[in-house]
């Protein structure tokens, strides 16, 4: 008999998938909107019992879903860094519907809310398995689920851009799919196993006895492309900004900020369970990742530069994010995995806070999003615009904020690896090319306007757009909050980190 | 003088920098969006000149790079093919344990003699049930993209639609009226067929689900949508749908749990239930899509 709390993990996944399905029948989007808050939150609390209970022990458990030990049957992998990621994955989606509540009930019609809510709710049970699985298999089916929710959620917006957005989008994710999925099979003949321990066994003696080398390294670079290309890694980025800056404010924070997350964590749990990081640096996957990396670090932050519409810069900026979290898994290192682990708890938090305030800051303006017509928009809305200031001081990489933490283990980790030099130059470039476009989104928010401009802008606004927004607020301060506490107190988060990732 | 206006002109780049100057335009291209020069604004036909030339321009380089990319990825497939383990021999990696395990013990541990349905509803159910909620999804997006509402259907549509129903009951078409009245009960009896014996023999939720949709599809295409509604309204369908995969989740959450705590096991008969529910889900899933495609709405 195993201990009770165990079982939240299955727990979590399938309250969010129930709940997913049941909103599909509740007539009234608002009702379905605090079912969701509410699952989001009891599966936050769950997983912090969990963490609680794996880090205390210093455990990481295999709970079978079923009867049949593995490799016969499905299985999920818990330990200290699954539980945490799972604890902030539900609360930053919490939080990203809050932030983008208003915006979410204005711009979704109101006999489809439903089917929104039962998105966010499938697509929190794909995060959730991802982080979880123990199996390739489930992890390819948890991907499907996650493409199409994400998906519907640029598409929920309904008008003809997004609809565009959501075409590039859906084609790009299922070449990403289709790719993972020809990887999974080439794999599974080779091994025969599906399940991540026996297929860890399998690999190595393949790759020991040099058989089928060729069918080995395709089948790795095709899973790596695939869950690249989910994740927009460099230079498969393009469909990223359009799909990102157009959806409705709740949708951009939650897309941008976790689901890209969502295929990453499975690729480092494959990176280090499967294939083992000594394997990955001896095929020069790493190398290949730490490139693409490096360089989406900078094309990323060269694209939000060349942007004035606030959505689509911040969009650019995650590619540049996502960019770092890559580059700290190709230095191959633990140290470098430990430090991505981070960031993309520090990106989790920023980039829904940014892409809430930015909605926050355009509604006060009248839905404009250019720069221009934002000048001076963060004394409409205070919090809208510290929010604003507080996630872009933290991407930039301030001290006291959580980038700046991230920065700091992303420049210790590459100091023992050989390319020291590159990613220490390439790291204090992005750091500048973020300042280049966050510091001008900064002063305009910041500066008033002529009077005449700002009355332009105000025109366009109603009056209960300008009213006071009680849950964005709420939102904002826990997510500011969070970046403070990843910022001064972080050091028993990476703690946990560094169990999870040696208890992986 | 001349120094003055020079510093006017670097404030008045600073501030543009700042702002911006322009709104932008929110729209997707084809081609990436490429920022204009800040001074001088192109005209509008400038503009639309210039996005016709790079549209054309990237037409020319499409197919190359498409060929391109399209040729060294079944090149690298290919060699990666050559290199696998012959197709169909014994000493393959894939006839290992594994496999064994499953043919030789899966009717006793599953009680099904059936080894797909073993595989799929008892050893691998959690991947199923993934993937009941992948076609329970595609429905959903559908009606979010299709179902009437008063962005995607105006006054037009509706009465060219209703029209058209007109014209349907009017000259209603003989052959596949019979045919339907004939072949309707035989396929959903084959489909309660096959659905019922999943365990025992070939079939299952999946297979028996397609075949209960592909009745209601040839019925609702014979009889007209106002027939349809009398035995199928939207409240129903979407009670039906809830409730088949409601039922799976919580049947299945429940063997989970008892399997993964070792409990004594209670749900022995649980894989008929099981196979009912995919079948009512797949059911509702290919019926759906018919009718979000052709009429939006159920």
């Amino acid at each position: 008999m195993r201990p009770f709390v165990e079982n939240f993990p299955f727990f979590c996944i399938f309250l969010a998938i129930l709940a997913g399905v049941l909103s599909a029948v509740i007539p009234k989007g608002r009702i379905a909107y605090q079912m969701t808050l509410c699952v989001s939150g009891i599966i936050a609390v769950l997983s912090a019992l969990v963490l609680d209970y794996v880090f205390r022990n210093d455990l990481s458990f295999t709970y079978t879903m079923g009867r049949f030990i593995a490799p016969y049957g499905n299985a999920i992998k818990c330990g200290p860094l699954q539980a945490l990621l799972a604890m902030a994955f539900s609360a930053v989606v919490a939080m990203s519907l809050m932030g983008g509540r208003r915006d979410l009930f204005h711009d979704v019609l109101p006999e489809k809310q439903r089917f929104y809510f039962t998105m966010v709710n499938l697509l929190e049970a794909g995060l959730l398995s991802l982080v979880y699985t123990n199996d390739v298999f489930t992890g390819y089916v948890f991907i499907e689920i996650s493409t199409i929710t994400a998906c519907a959620l640029v598409m929920a917006k309904d008008t003809g851009t997004n609809l565009i957005a959501t075409i590039r989008y859906l084609f790009m994710s299922l070449l990403g799919s289709s790719l993972f999925l020809v990887g999974l099979t080439f794999l599974n003949s080779i091994t025969g196993y599906l399940l991540m321990p026996s297929l860890s066994e399998a690999v190595q003696k393949v790759a020991a006895s040099g058989e089928y080398q060729v069918p080995l390294t395709v089948a790795v670079g095709l899973i790596m492309a695939g869950l690249g290309i989910k994740s927009a890694m460099f230079p498969f980025h393009l469909w990223l900004p359009d799909a990102h800056g157009g959806a409705t404010t709740a949708s951009s924070a939650i897309l941008s900020g976790l689901v890209l997350k969502g295929y990453i964590v499975l690729m480092m749990t494959l990176m280090i369970r499967v294939f083992t990081l000594d394997l990955m640096v001896e095929m020069g996957v790493t190398n290949v990742i730490l490139i693409f990396g490096l360089l989406g670090m900078v094309f990323g932050s060269l694209g939000a530069i060349r942007e004035y519409h606030v959505k689509r810069m911040l969009a650019y900026s995650s590619v540049a994010q996502i960019g770092y979290i890559f580059m700290g898994l190709g230095l191959g290192t633990t140290a470098g995995v430990v430090a991505s682990c981070f960031h993309i708890l520090v990106h989790a938090c920023c980039k829904p806070l940014l892409f809430c305030c930015a909605g926050r800051l355009s509604a006060v303006s009248g839905h404009h999003r250019s720069l221009k017509n934002l000048r001076g928009s963060a004394y409409r809305d205070v919090g809208a615009g510290i929010g604003f200031t507080v996630g872009a001081l933290s991407m930039i990489g301030i001290p006291l904020f959580g980038g700046f933490v991230s920065k700091l283990y992303f420049a210790s980790a590459s100091l023992p690896t050989n390319q020291t030099a590159l990613t220490l130059f390439t790291i204090a470039l992005s750091t500048v090319l973020n300042a280049l476009y966050y510091v001008p989104a900064l002063l305009a928010i910041w500066l008033k306007p002529s009077a005449e401009d700002e009355a332009a802008v105000l025109a366009d606004a109603t009056p209960d757009q300008l009213s006071f927004d009680r849950s964005f607020t709420t939102a904002a301060t826990i997510l500011t909050l969070a970046i403070f506490v990843l910022g001064i107190f972080y050091h028993p988060i990476t703690s946990v980190i560094e169990a999870g990732v040696r208890l992986i | 003088m001349n120094n003055s206006s020079e510093k006017q002109n670097w404030r008045k780049r600073i501030v543009s920098w700042v702002d911006g100057d322009r709104e932008p335009k929110d729209q997707t291209l084809f081609v990436m969006e490429r920022r204009q020069p800040r001074f001088p604004r192109p005209s509008e036909e400038e503009r639309e000149k210039r996005e016709k030339s790079h549209l054309k321009k990237f037409f020319n380089w499409y197919p190359i790079a498409a060929t391109i990319i399209c040729v060294s990825l079944i090149g690298i497939l290919m060699a990666a093919a050559l290199s696998m383990p012959t197709f169909g021999q014994a000493d393959n990696p894939i006839n290992n344990e594994v496999s064994e395990h499953y043919l030789e013990h899966g009717e006793e541990e599953t009680g099904s003699a059936n080894a797909v349905t073993a595989m799929i509803l008892s050893y691998r159910g959690f991947d199923t049930l993934g993937e009941s909620c992948v076609l329970f999804l595609a429905v959903v997006s559908v009606m979010m993209l299709l179902l009437r509402d008063e962005k995607n259907t105006d006054e037009h549509d509706l009465q060219k639609m209703r029209s058209e129903d007109i014209i349907a009951e009017e000259h209603h078409d003989i052959i596949l009226k019979q045919a339907a009245r004939f072949l309707v009960p035989c396929i959903f009896l084959f489909a309660i067929y096959v659905l019922l014996n999943g365990e025992t023999s070939p079939g299952g939720g999946f297979s028996g689900g397609t075949i209960l949709g592909a009745g209601l599809i040839l019925f609702s295409s014979a009889y007209g949508p106002g027939n349809m509604r009398m035995i199928l309204t939207y409240e129903t369908y979407s009670a039906v749908r809830t409730f088949g995969l409601v039922l799976y989740i919580t049947l299945y959450g429940a063997y989970i749990f008892i399997g993964a705590n070792n409990l004594p096991n209670y749900l022995e008969g649980m894989t008929l239930l099981i196979d009912l529910a995919v079948g009512l889900v797949v059911a509702c899933t290919v019926y759906g899509f018919y009718a979000m495609f052709a009429r939006g709405e159920i």
